[in-house]
């Protein structure tokens, strides 16, 4: 049942909206491995939402080809979920109906036990009107028919966004409880750096129309330095974002090669750092570590 | 069952501070062998980390010999490390010295601040 | 250090999901689809009762009208019923108009409600990530609406065909009458197929629920006003000439009449209709100097054959129109 390739996977992404020569997505290219928490950053407008739209089906790509569970959208519909920004649920139906509504909808592979823990868990009552219910509730709704369906990969758009921070810790922690028993891949978009950098282990920064960073979180910031120092130049390395610092300077980088830990003060910087730092200066390189570079054979059918 | 506290801006990798928990507990006697370790889904439920964090923190706990995991059962404590501290010459050492300083006149907070600059000269931070 | 990655986690619990009280997967959407359209179907059976109730009360009304066919006026004269005091064509018109036009309502539901509203709010999008494609979400919600508006349709239809052929039908307007025409044929029936089908495809297009509505009601209304326009060319007309043309039927769709100049020519005069023998046909035609009068005309009996050629015509519009909404539908959507 576990599917050991790459569990979401596109090359040459090209998406724009309406007749405006605006690319939202232009020749985006990524690879995501099975049994990963995935966050999707990005400035708002970045395209996140249309990202994951893109790879629920429920938009067709301009140009470029989008794979999940080894298979195209429609094909692996059972066996992936998303959740939209705007958690769409039936205002009319009773949370009861809405969990029934999931069980009828996805006839083969529904566990109504693991919906009614996500759904009931200091959530609403069963006969609760959907339109009645609070923000957090209604998330919680939302993702217990994602969890019903036993999907392998998760696509959640902004989850999180509407809770307080104590429903959004508790919430998070049953998402991850979910996945620890089934090994589910998750993708998350968020703009809260912050809480995203202890649950997540895979990253990807969307900018420009395509991956800016993509790759696990550890390997990523094993690539950045922080150095701090008088010396004026930064050599050989990659510089992404440079400032002053009193009389000296400081500056984000990629080492290419030793960095000389006599004239700098090296430290690891954290996600949210990098993050910024790629941010707010657009032009800085790209980074994609091995995993999540997509496959030649599919590079090669764009 | 101990629940772990992750302080994500303390700059201790988040496994690491589950390892240092742990044997924290073990040390003051909270945790003895046999007691179960809160399963994975317990700690991701409680604290909203990763999954694999607290894997990798269970396999370097097993790895320095205090647990070890039964399959299907969980992840139990096996062994203790109350008792390295107050029986030892170490220990014994210690209680001697701090008699003295408090002969000498030396109040708590001087003490304490003697002792932290003795082991952060001795043990810096971050480091095993 | 080795990270053990999740894939390689074994599964704590091994369960299989939860089969108990599946449902197979059209019973399913069906189910949803009508659930949450519960509010649109309790008015449509609440209207449709009301009407087929009215209509069985006008029905009690006609018995009392009936009386008057075949006079030309009433009132208090010797030889003269008394009026009656309940417009019977006046209702009768009032309810094949209702019927008639009901297509308009179902077109703007289904564009608004059925389709464009689950666009407008996400609700689509959560059907179709919970394993139902678009197409089928798409066929399932047609066929559910086709099938509850047709069925509601045909017992209108029914209705008032029943009371319109209890009794003189010169009591209401004529058979050729857009709204008499389109309320006690089958071409309703295929109205209300069409109705659907056009709604779905504004709401496709529009994808807001009110510019979906008004779409749907701004696209259909063209294809009434061409219907009423062309009807009388879907059957080959009937000639007639001489007495016939003259004693022309009353309940007849009358394209045109006039008298055939001595040279030949055709021209608009009404004068010598209605003579009552060929003879004095014959002296009308000569005092207007004409050779004959001539009578285009469709008679009563060309009811069913307009009817059945309609319904083809209509019906195949649907199939095309079914047909775009589908194609727009996959052209959006990676389905």
């Amino acid at each position: 049942m576990t599917y050991e390739g790459a569990a979401l996977e596109a090359a040459g992404l090209d998406m724009k909206y309406g007749r405006s020569s605006n690319h939202v997505l232009r020749d985006c290219s990524f690879r995501l491995p099975t049994g990963r928490i995935c966050a999707l950053v990005g400035a708002n407008g970045a395209g996140k939402s249309t990202l994951l739209a893109l790879a629920s089906g429920l938009l067709r790509p301009a140009e470029g080809t989008i794979r999940m569970l080894g298979g195209t959208p429609a094909e692996v519909r059972e066996r992936f979920a998303y959740v939209a920004q705007s958690k769409p649920l039936f205002p009319q139906l009773t949370v009861a109906e809405t969990l029934r509504l999931g069980a009828e909808l996805n006839p083969r592979r529904w566990d109504q036990a693991a919906a009614e823990r996500i759904a009931y868990n200091d959530g609403p009552e069963p006969g609760a009107r959907i339109r009645k219910l609070s923000g957090g509730q209604r998330t919680r709704v939302a993702l217990a028919l994602a969890f019903g369906k036993r999907a392998e990969l998760l696509l959640l758009d902004e989850p999180m966004a509407d809770l307080d921070p104590l429903a959004r810790q508790r919430l998070t922690g049953a998402l991850m409880a979910e996945t620890v028993e089934h090994g589910t891949t998750i993708v998350m978009s968020s703009h809260v750096i912050a809480e995203l950098e202890g649950a997540c282990d895979y990253l990807f920064l969307l900018g420009s129309g395509r991956m800016r960073l993509a790759g696990e979180c550890d390997e990523i910031l094993a690539a950045h330095r922080r150095l701090t120092g008088m010396q004026g130049e930064f050599g050989q390395h990659t510089v992404i974002e440079e400032r002053g610092a009193g009389r000296g300077r400081t500056a984000l980088v990629r080492p290419n090669g030793d960095t000389d830990a006599g004239s700098w003060d090296v430290e690891e910087p954290s996600l949210e750092e990098v993050l910024l730092a790629h941010l707010r200066n657009p032009d800085a390189p790209d980074l994609r570590t091995r995993s999540a570079t997509p496959a030649p054979r599919l590079e090669a059918a764009v | 069952m101990i629940e772990f506290r992750i302080d994500r801006r303390s700059g201790v990798a988040t496994y690491l501070q589950i390892v240092q928990q742990t044997k924290q507990a073990l040390r003051l006697g909270l945790l003895e062998p046999g007691d179960r370790l809160p399963t994975a889904r317990e700690v991701v439920e409680a604290t909203a980390i990763n999954p694999n964090t607290v894997l990798k923190a269970y396999r370097e706990l097993e790895r320095e010999g205090l647990v070890e995991a039964r399959r299907g059962l969980g992840t139990f404590v096996r062994k203790s490390l109350v008792g390295a501290a107050t029986g030892s010459p170490l220990g014994r050492e210690l209680t001697e010295w701090m008699r003295r300083a408090h002969t000498t006149g030396l109040d708590r907070e001087s003490v304490a601040a003697l002792f932290q600059a003795a082991l952060d000269e001795e043990f810096p931070e971050g480091e095993q | 250090m080795t990270v053990p990655t999740i894939g390689s986690r074994r599964p704590e619990s091994a369960e299989a999901p939860d089969r108990s009280g599946a449902a197979r997967g059209p019973r399913g959407l069906l189910w949803l689809t009508l659930r949450t359209h519960r509010a649109a179907l309790w008015c449509w059976t609440i209207l449709v009762a009301a009407l087929v109730g009215w209509l069985m009360w006008l029905y009690g009304q006609g018995a009392e009208a009936d009386r008057f066919a075949g006079y030309e006026s009433c009132g208090t004269g010797p030889g003269v019923p008394e009026c009656p005091s309940f417009d019977y064509m006046g209702a009768f018109d009032i309810g094949a108009a209702v019927i008639a036009w009901t297509p308009f309502a179902v077109a703007a539901y289904a564009g608004g409600v059925l389709v464009a509203r689950d666009l407008e709010n996400g609700t689509a999008a959560l059907s179709w990530t919970q394993s139902v494609s678009p197409a089928r979400w798409l066929t399932v919600r047609l066929a559910a609406a086709s099938a509850v508006v047709l069925a509601g349709t045909l017992l209108l239809t029914t209705a008032i065909r029943w009371v319109w052929t209890s009794y003189d039908k010169s009591l209401v307007n004529p058979w050729y009458m857009s709204d008499v025409f389109h309320a006690t044929g089958v071409v309703s029936l295929a109205y209300t197929v069409l109705a659907v089908a056009v709604g779905a495809l504004a709401g496709l297009l529009a994808k807001r629920t009110l510019p979906a509505m008004g779409l749907a009601f701004g696209a259909f209304l063209p294809v009434y006003v061409a219907a009423d326009m062309y009807r009388a060319r879907l059957w080959p007309t009937t000639h007639l000439s001489g007495l016939k043309a003259s004693q022309v039927p009353d309940d007849a769709d009358q394209i045109s009449l006039g008298l055939i100049t001595d040279d030949g020519r055709r021209i608009n005069e009404l004068d010598c209709f209605d003579s009552e023998t060929s003879a004095r046909l014959e002296r009308c035609l000569d005092h207007e100097g004409g050779r004959d009068v001539f009578a285009q005309i469709h008679p009563a009996s060309h009811y069913w054959p307009i009817q059945f050629v309609e319904t083809g015509i209509v019906l195949a519009l649907a199939a095309v129109v079914i047909w775009a909404a589908f194609r727009l539908l996959r052209q959006r959507t990676a389905s």
